[in-house]
């Protein structure tokens, strides 16, 4: 008896400590609907912004306090979560869309949504100054940053004149169980594949594929996994986005390694990148606000918080890097379009699936 | 008396609790129609799946599964007969040391585990600075693979098997165990052969939890470097969020998980445990001489899967951080107010799951084929990915439900499809002790179907009911997949808070909230164990 009194207490606070907390959230978007009644000739009435990242919410989290100081008659309720779970979210949501704006760190996720009509375009302001390559033909998303693929070594185990000089030389015997690697499941690693593909054909990926599994190559989940072993010394070398490499250089300890850019050349086609972007959802219940979100993400004062959030090139020319992370060229980046990139992902898994990559 | 009979049996089953079971089974079968109806859409657009992948992975995941399950079914039942069935010092305490591990994810265990004992791991390069071993000389490589996550999942999933366990040995006759030690038999041998069968029921569904938990876990085997069905379906998602192609390999997920519930059903049934013709109390044996090598052995189990996760974790919060992992620290104000609402919410959906399962769990004894079909369909959604279940949802929710309605009910209807086959699961398992001519008494007596249940037979099971409440609780409260998908904008879990950071290799960013999450486990101890007293004082030892 007494322990059932006790349970039904428990219940009812537990119900009013949740219903409390989200009286608040509830309220806010309550709250909206009658002001778009009341205000319909004002310019901007939502006051609502649901937000769907992929990108972690420590470096998006700055960017939507920047914005909402800015803004303050608009709410960010974020959600961030995996790029590629919030996707099959918005694509499952599309009878009765939820989020408003959805940002990845993978533009592959955002191509995939695009090309199953969940999108809506927008063009910001400013995107004509973008390289057609990196852009969405009918503007359904928006480029962010760029991230590069680099090689990163421990610099306890081999020294830079020993180091690989290309994503090719790692199919060297002398590499057998010294490299680390993200696993198929991986969207860059997935995207990395792809880039081969169209840009030198699937021999080419297969070759890259085989070279890796014939050295014994160790798959992870992600990259971070990869950076922490090859800061470890566990693994010689390690195949990362580069900003895997800046966070590992940062770290109080595990932090001696060094990276190597692919430079285009003789045996190498050149860096290959992938960017991270925003998009609107089609349908999605706050346009207005959305559209003000994704101007904001393509000012320069907020490409520069990506950069030094996490070490990334800002798409927005002439916006500064980071300390000490390395320039890259345009002109030593593979010049295959994003979307014609995207096109090969099935392909890119499938190679991956047939090479025997876990 | 034919007539009153009569209304005992057309009375038996009420339609209203007919309707809660059916209402859950439906429930459960949204991801299996999910999957059915996604699957036939991949049937001719996604590139079939190979044989040989099937193969390998069929192998991974059921080998992952069994040993997991072993190790679980083996640590929680010595657990559980050291802790009710001695004179141990503390019960409670250690009651609540060996349910720990359960409140820490498990992929958070992995990553604490890994840092310590992977190759180049802490340990390894400790053994090396002090010359005692070479870099590659000591297995530390047998972290990956099968070996490692069976063994992490196995420990932090014990309690899967020591609750039921530990509810049964309090609830069950001392009568055979007083004979047998009449006649001389040693304690552990008298454990084996009379107590073992009995358990056999709690022991056989916890392992049968622990096993489908496995088959559907991605993050341990992820980390750990197995392919199984859910890191490989999982891949589908990836690039270009090919949910046709995940649905087509969940198939053999569910084929799996359709087998294993008929299995054990084969070898249990779901009949009733006559206990013996005369009840007598427990009771419990001194550890005496054995007392050091049980307490060390207690000691181990709780080093490894609480010790080692949070002392990592405690390691990490005082070393010095990068920059970028300071940012992933979240004020403490704010994580009070998460755990308020995580601890909140836990408790109100455990408390509507358990309500349910208890009335499934009476259908499934008592209205037959109908009944059994319905409350097992129930359970087949634990054994899927998460991600799976909670597509499944946001899929039928938002077709179904007004904007309006939408908040939390999505993701309290992906627990309740998650959460409700343990809840039966537990329950079953403490009902089997009830024997069906009680209910009959009540009846007999006027009492009708819910005076029965009220006042008979949730009195008779309450330490099965209270320690499932437990277990579902601390589910929830670590549940992820389903949670990182399904939450409002805006709403955090404790579990949410863990993953974040270590998302990003983050993992003193984490430590906080994970200890908050051991505190939390503190409250359905208080609430289980409190009330409780050994059955009487010790009166024999080990020998």
């Amino acid at each position: 008896m007494h322990i059932r009194s006790r349970l039904t207490l428990l219940v009812l606070t537990a119900y009013l400590t949740v219903s409390c907390g989200f009286g608040a959230a509830a309220n806010q978007s309550a709250l909206p609907d009658l002001t778009n009644s009341v205000s319909e000739e004002t310019k901007n009435t939502d006051t609502t912004l649901i937000l769907y990242s992929g990108r972690s919410e420590a470096l998006i989290k700055p960017v939507v306090d920047a914005f909402m100081l800015e803004h303050p008659t608009i709410t960010v309720l974020l959600k961030a979560g995996k790029d590629n779970e919030l996707a099959a979210a918005i694509l499952e949501e599309q009878a009765n869309p939820q989020a408003d704006v959805y940002i990845t760190t993978n533009m592959l996720t955002t191509i995939a949504l695009a090309k199953q009509s969940a999108l809506t375009p927008h063009a910001v302001p400013g995107i004509e100054g973008i390289p057609e390559r990196y852009k969405s033909k009918d503007m359904m998303w928006t480029p962010l940053t760029l991230r590069a693929r680099v090689i990163m070594y421990n610099t306890n185990l081999i020294t830079a004149a020993e180091a690989p000089k290309s994503f090719a030389d790692l199919a060297d015997p002398k590499w057998k169980g010294k490299i680390a690697a993200a696993n198929s499941t991986n969207g860059s690693m997935q995207a990395h594949i792809a880039t081969i593909i169209a840009h030198s054909g699937p021999d080419e990926a297969t070759r890259f594929l085989e070279g890796l599994v014939a050295n014994q190559t160790t798959f992870f989940g992600g990259h971070t996994d990869v950076r922490k072993a090859v800061g470890a010394g566990e693994f010689a070398i390690g195949i990362v986005n580069h900003y895997y490499y800046e966070l590992q250089r940062h770290e109080p300890t595990d932090n001696a390694v060094s990276v190597v850019y692919p430079v285009a050349g003789t045996d190498e086609t050149g860096l290959v990148v992938n960017a991270t972007a925003a998009a609107m959802i089609k349908n999605c219940p706050h346009p207005q606000a959305a559209a003000l979100f994704l101007d904001f993400l393509f000012l320069p004062k907020t490409q520069r918080q990506f950069a030094e959030l996490n070490y990334e090139y800002p798409i927005v020319p002439n916006v500064a890097l980071a300390p000490d992370v390395r320039p890259i060229a345009d002109s030593n980046i593979i010049s295959t379009p994003l979307e014609e990139i995207a096109s090969h992902v099935s392909e890119a898994a499938q190679l991956m699936g047939f090479a025997g990559i876990p | 008396m034919p007539g009153a009979d009569k209304n005992i049996t057309s009375q038996k089953n009420p339609i209203a609790l007919l309707i809660v079971t059916a209402g859950s089974a439906l429930c459960g079968c949204i991801p299996a129609l999910y999957i059915l109806f996604r699957g036939f859409q991949a049937i001719g657009n996604t590139y079939a799946p190979n044989l040989t992948l099937i193969t390998t992975l069929v192998i991974n995941t059921l080998t992952l599964g069994i040993l997991a399950a072993l190790v679980a079914g083996i640590l929680g039942t010595i657990h559980a007969i050291i802790i009710e069935r001695t004179d141990i010092a503390f019960p409670n305490l250690w009651r609540f040391l060996v349910c720990t591990p359960f409140v820490i994810p498990p992929y958070v265990s992995a990553l604490c585990l890994l840092a310590l004992l992977r190759p180049h791991g802490l340990l390894e390069k400790w053994l090396v600075a002090q010359g005692l071993a070479s870099f590659g000389q000591l297995p530390f490589g047998a972290m990956f693979g099968v070996t490692g996550s069976s063994f992490v999942l196995g420990i932090c999933l014990s309690p899967y098997v020591f609750f039921p366990v530990s509810a049964t040995l309090r609830q069950g006759s001392g009568h055979f165990m007083e004979m047998a030690k009449q006649n001389g038999v040693h304690f552990w041998r008298r454990h084996l052969q009379i107590t073992l069968p009995h358990l056999a029921p709690a022991m056989g569904g916890g392992m049968l939890l622990v096993l489908l938990y496995s088959l559907a876990d991605f993050a341990v085997p992820a980390l750990l470097r197995l392919p199984t069905f859910s890191t490989t379906i999982y891949s589908r998602f990836a690039g270009d969020v090919d949910r046709a192609g995940a649905a087509l390999l969940s198939l053999p997920l569910m084929a799996i998980t359709v087998v294993l519930l008929l299995i054990q059903d084969r070898m249990f049934g779901h009949g009733v445990i006559q206990i013996a013709r005369s009840w007598a109390p427990q009771r419990v044996a001194r550890l005496g001489r054995h007392a050091f090598s049980t307490y060390l052995f207690l000691g181990i189990s709780i080093l490894l899967s609480v010790g080692i996760p949070l002392g990592m974790l405690s390691y990490w919060l005082l070393s010095s951080v990068s920059p970028a992992e300071q940012a992933s620290f979240v004020p403490i104000g704010q994580l009070a107010l998460i755990t308020g609402k995580t601890v909140g919410f836990s408790v109100f959906m455990t408390s509507i799951i358990i309500v349910v399962a208890i009335v499934c769990a009476r259908t499934m004894r008592h209205a037959g084929t109908l009944g059994y079909i319905l409350s097992r369909t129930a359970q087949i959604g634990y054994a899927l990915p998460g991600i799976v279940v909670a597509l499944s949802v946001v899929l039928v929710s938002t077709r179904l439900l007004p904007v309006t309605l939408a908040g939390l009910v999505p993701l309290g209807i992906a627990l309740f499809i998650r959460f409700v086959p343990q809840a039966i699961q537990g329950i079953d398992v403490a009902m089997l002790q009830i024997t069906p001519t009680i209910e009959d008494a009540g009846r007999s007596m006027g009492q009708n179907v819910y005076q029965v249940l009220r006042y008979l037979i949730m009195p008779l099971s309450t330490p099965g009911i209270q320690t499932t409440w437990a277990l579902v609780f601390l589910g929830i409260l670590k549940e992820l997949p389903a949670t990182l998908i399904l939450r409002p904008a805006g709403f955090d879990t404790l579990a949410v808070r863990v993953w974040m950071p270590t998302s990003d290799g983050f993992t003193a960013a984490a430590a906080l909230p994970a200890m908050l999450m051991v505190v939390c486990a503190l409250i359905p101890f208080s609430l289980i164990f409190r009330t409780q007293r050994k059955a009487s004082p010790p009166e024999y030892s080990i020998e």
